[in-house]
């Protein structure tokens, strides 16, 4: 009996980790990348100083989505969002709208790769 | 580096608390289902202890989800007879009255020469001494002599039998292990007294023990360079 009382615990821990984990990964993503779209839009209307601002606020957010996602998420791929995230202020400084549209492309579509290997689909299992 | 310690610390505590949950079957007799889990978990744990890359939370969880398949399982197999013998499979005989099923042999794959180490294992050394072999699922061998070669039991012979009830340890290196002395109705008192008469000291036993009769068997400490 003890032991089932083992089972359901753990159950439940494990169903509240991936929950967590999920629901993190989700926020941070629709977080990143609506400042990273915004910023995108700002840099092609010309507003460069907006454009810097948005990304220097997505960094920050991206900084402090590192510490959480690092539970859920391989390290390596947060990595790969934040060198590609600490770009685009510096690129958008110098004027280079094109490099920094492109680096925000890259940033999410890194972040709906991250999420989508989290997503409960048939491409995940197989 | 101080990672990777603290990673396989908390891992090392995750498996053993993991296997302490499945319970104690799992070290000594495994099915082929809880053998499956104890590879699988041994593999889950290393791979977070040394990819620093990967979240522990991966495998933490990997290995208690397989720890509560087992336990589930293993409740499930309780209730079924069915699945016990797809997952457990059944106890086979390889010898039946004194004569060994060749065609059971082979088809479990047992050499003779396995056969033959198994039977020693079991205090067998001839085959003709056995009149039952049945190979276990857990892969052991449980061995029946033939009747005219067991011993005649207390019973049949009519002698009575003194319960000596569990013999326990009650000095452990020099230490009495107080826990001990009631199941075996003894007391500090009575230890140091036999002690005593023995001419030793507490520091001196390596090994005492007693059982409920009051006999007593006591090992003495080996002396450095003996």
């Amino acid at each position: 009996m003890k032991r089932l009382w083992a089972v359901l615990i753990l159950m439940v821990l494990i169903a509240a980790i991936c929950t967590a984990g999920y629901i993190t990964i989700e926020g941070y993503r629709d977080k990143t990348v609506t400042t990273l779209q915004a910023a995108m839009a700002a840099a092609n209307s010309g507003d460069y100083k907006k454009a810097e601002e948005l990304a220097k606020q997505a960094e920050t957010t991206w900084i402090d989505a590192e510490q959480k996602l690092s539970i859920f998420v391989n390290h390596s791929q947060l990595s790969e969002v934040g060198l590609s995230v600490a770009k685009l202020a510096p690129l958008i400084k110098d004027g280079s709208v094109g490099e920094f549209n492109a680096e925000c492309s890259l940033s999410i579509v890194q972040l709906i790769h991250i999420s989508n290997r989290e997503k409960f689909r048939w491409e995940n299992f197989i | 580096m101080l990672i990777t310690l603290i990673r396989t610390i908390i891992l090392y505590v995750v498996v053993i608390v993991g296997v302490r949950i499945m319970g104690k079957r799992q070290v000594g007799e495994m099915q082929p289902a809880e053998l499956v889990v104890t590879i699988l978990i041994s593999e889950l744990a290393a791979i977070p202890m040394q990819d620093l890359d990967r979240p522990m939370a991966n495998g933490v969880i990997a290995i208690f989800g397989l720890v509560i398949f087992e336990i589930l399982l293993s409740i499930i197999i309780m209730k079924s007879l069915k699945l016990r013998r797809i997952i457990s499979g059944k106890p086979a005989i390889i010898i039946n009255n004194g004569v060994i099923d060749q065609h059971i042999l082979k088809e479990l794959r047992i050499t003779i020469d396995d056969l033959n180490e198994d039977l020693r294992q079991a205090g067998v050394f001839s085959f003709d001494e056995v009149q039952f072999a049945i190979l276990e699922t857990n892969g052991k061998i449980s061995v029946l002599k033939k009747p005219h070669l067991l011993g005649p039991t207390a019973e049949q012979m009519h002698v009575e039998n003194k319960d000596k009830g569990l013999p326990c340890t009650v000095i452990c290196d020099g230490v009495i292990e107080e826990h001990s002395l009631p199941l075996v109705s003894f007391t500090a008192e009575k230890i140091h007294s036999i002690l005593e008469q023995n001419q030793l000291k507490l520091k001196d036993v390596f090994i005492m023990t007693a059982d409920k009769l009051g006999n007593h068997v006591i090992v003495k400490k080996q002396k450095k360079g003996n």
